[in-house]
């Protein structure tokens, strides 16, 4: 089947079979540039999971190459559009006016935006959710190495979900002593973000989701009913503030010290809305 | 607003200079703290960020071009200002070929050294990029652009000086951004891959 076959279906009779031609053509670079776009996410995760493991988990240059395959996927939503300006519209435009070719663009549109480049940004999440719960597997076993005191050389146990220096009072003879974790341990505060957001992955799609069908609708002007509005924009904010919930609170498991911290952290988060909400629609 | 008597201005000077090269141990003689504690601060500040003034905001971006302020003022060891990276690369035309590098590198999965390529460290290549950030404010976004058509169809205002200045710089940024991105995206060419060069129209 078609990349957008329904469309193509409904394509009135009357059009020259040159048209269709092009249509059905058009059809299928869409088509073949979506199956390489999702062929390539796998291969990415692949690639990225394999280059932590032969760095010895040195998550920088992972990252490095991340940006580079991002920069390949994004290409990928670049030549839709310049497909389209240069070679698909000059030749529509020979049986077509432009106005009758603008359902063409929004095909080529729709993949950019809604496929390529929101996929990209979901993808991201989820990758850099592996690659951090890969990475924080690693680096936690590192806090289950002998920490002595520096006084009695006694062994001390050090908490598992403080990944700072901090201090630490020695049982058996009270000298207080610092710890200073190596810089696998100190990553983990960083990667634990990572962690979270990935767990909140389906509360994330509701969010843009929300988001996107309130600015699908139209400005608001002063004269207009607000009730649509304020049902989109009370979605939209349920929706936030569910994700934001759901990712401190995964947070929260990894780093205790912010269990009594969300809702502050959420109101932190949700501010921007309650600003947006004020100066687009003054309430 | 402090922690362990660290008010948020002395958290960013203190950032600039470990960004600078200084060490944690002197960060810390300096702000008169141990270790386990600069965590603290360091994990407090970046939780309230997002509640700062615009002011301490605007600050924070500024310091790390000029990281002797406050309490390192007079530190020893603390890290120099953009005068001193300015000496080594005084002109914008540097900074942007650093900035077109950096971009095509990153386009391609690679990340540059800049004490390798250039001799410097990144947080001195993002002091030059402060500098020349404000002077491009300064010379172009600042000043209100020159409305050809109000002068030549509606006998509006002339063009003033600084227009004619904010129309060279701005030309002059352009011109040099185009080059060094051109120059570095031939470099990188074959570390390019297109995934879909085997799909056409």
């Amino acid at each position: 089947m078609g990349f957008f076959s329904k469309k193509t279906t409904e394509t009135p009779k009357e059009e020259t079979p040159e048209f269709l031609a092009l249509v059905a053509k058009w059809d299928s670079f869409l088509d073949k540039i979506k199956t390489r776009f999702f062929e390539s996410l796998v291969n990415a995760e692949e690639a990225l999971i394999d280059n932590l493991e032969e760095s010895d988990y040195d998550i920088n240059p992972t990252m490095t190459a991340w940006h580079g395959i991002k920069a390949q996927l994004m290409a990928l939503g670049d030549k839709v559009d310049t497909t389209f300006d240069e070679k698909v519209k000059p030749q529509m435009l020979q049986y077509k006016e432009e106005y009758d070719i603008l359902d063409q663009d929004a095909k080529g549109t729709f993949l950019r935006e809604q496929i390529i480049y929101e996929g990209i940004e979901r993808f991201e999440i989820v990758l850099e959710g592996k690659v951090s719960t890969k990475f924080y597997n690693h680096a936690i076993s590192f806090l289950n190495e002998d920490f002595n005191c520096t006084q009695c050389s006694a062994k001390i146990e050090v908490r598992k979900d403080i990944f700072r220096p901090h201090y630490v009072s020695c049982d058996y003879c009270n000298t207080v002593n610092t710890f200073t974790p190596n810089d696998k341990i100190s990553q983990i505060r960083w990667v634990v973000d990572n962690i979270a957001k990935h767990k909140a992955i389906n509360e994330w799609d509701e969010k843009l989701k929300a988001e996107n069908e309130r600015s699908e609708l139209r400005s608001w002007s002063e004269n207009e009913d607000i009730t649509p509005y304020k049902i989109a924009l009370k979605k939209q904010e349920d929706a936030s503030r569910t994700f934001w919930f759901k990712y401190f609170t995964e947070r929260s498991e990894y780093l205790p010290e912010y269990q009594e911290t969300i809702e502050h952290d959420i109101d932190v988060k949700m501010k921007w809305f309650y600003e947006m909400r004020k100066r687009e629609y003054n309430y | 607003m402090e922690k362990h008597g660290v008010t948020f201005r002395d958290y960013a000077c203190a950032g600039a200079n470990l960004a600078g090269g200084m060490s944690i141990e002197q960060v810390c003689k300096v702000l008169g703290i141990e270790e386990p504690l600069w965590a603290e601060v360091q994990e407090f500040w970046n939780n309230n960020m997002a509640s700062m003034s615009m002011d301490d905001m605007k600050f924070y971006g500024e310091v790390f071009t000029n990281p002797k302020q406050g309490k390192f003022a007079n530190a020893e060891g603390a890290a120099g200002g953009v005068e001193d990276v300015l000496k080594k690369y005084p002109e914008w035309s540097d900074f942007l070929k650093m900035q077109a590098y950096s971009t095509e590198a990153s386009e391609v999965g690679i990340e540059i050294d800049f004490e390798k390529e250039f001799g410097i460290t990144v947080t001195e290549f993002a002091q030059l990029g402060g500098h020349w950030s404000a002077y491009y404010k300064e010379k172009v976004m600042d000043v209100e652009n020159f409305d050809s058509y109000a002068f030549e169809e509606e006998g509006g205002p002339a063009i003033t000086p600084e227009q004619e200045e904010r129309y060279r710089v701005f030309n002059l940024h352009t011109e040099l951004t185009d080059k060094w991105t051109a120059y570095y995206k031939e470099k990188f060419k074959d570390a390019s891959v297109d995934l879909s060069d085997d799909i056409d129209f």
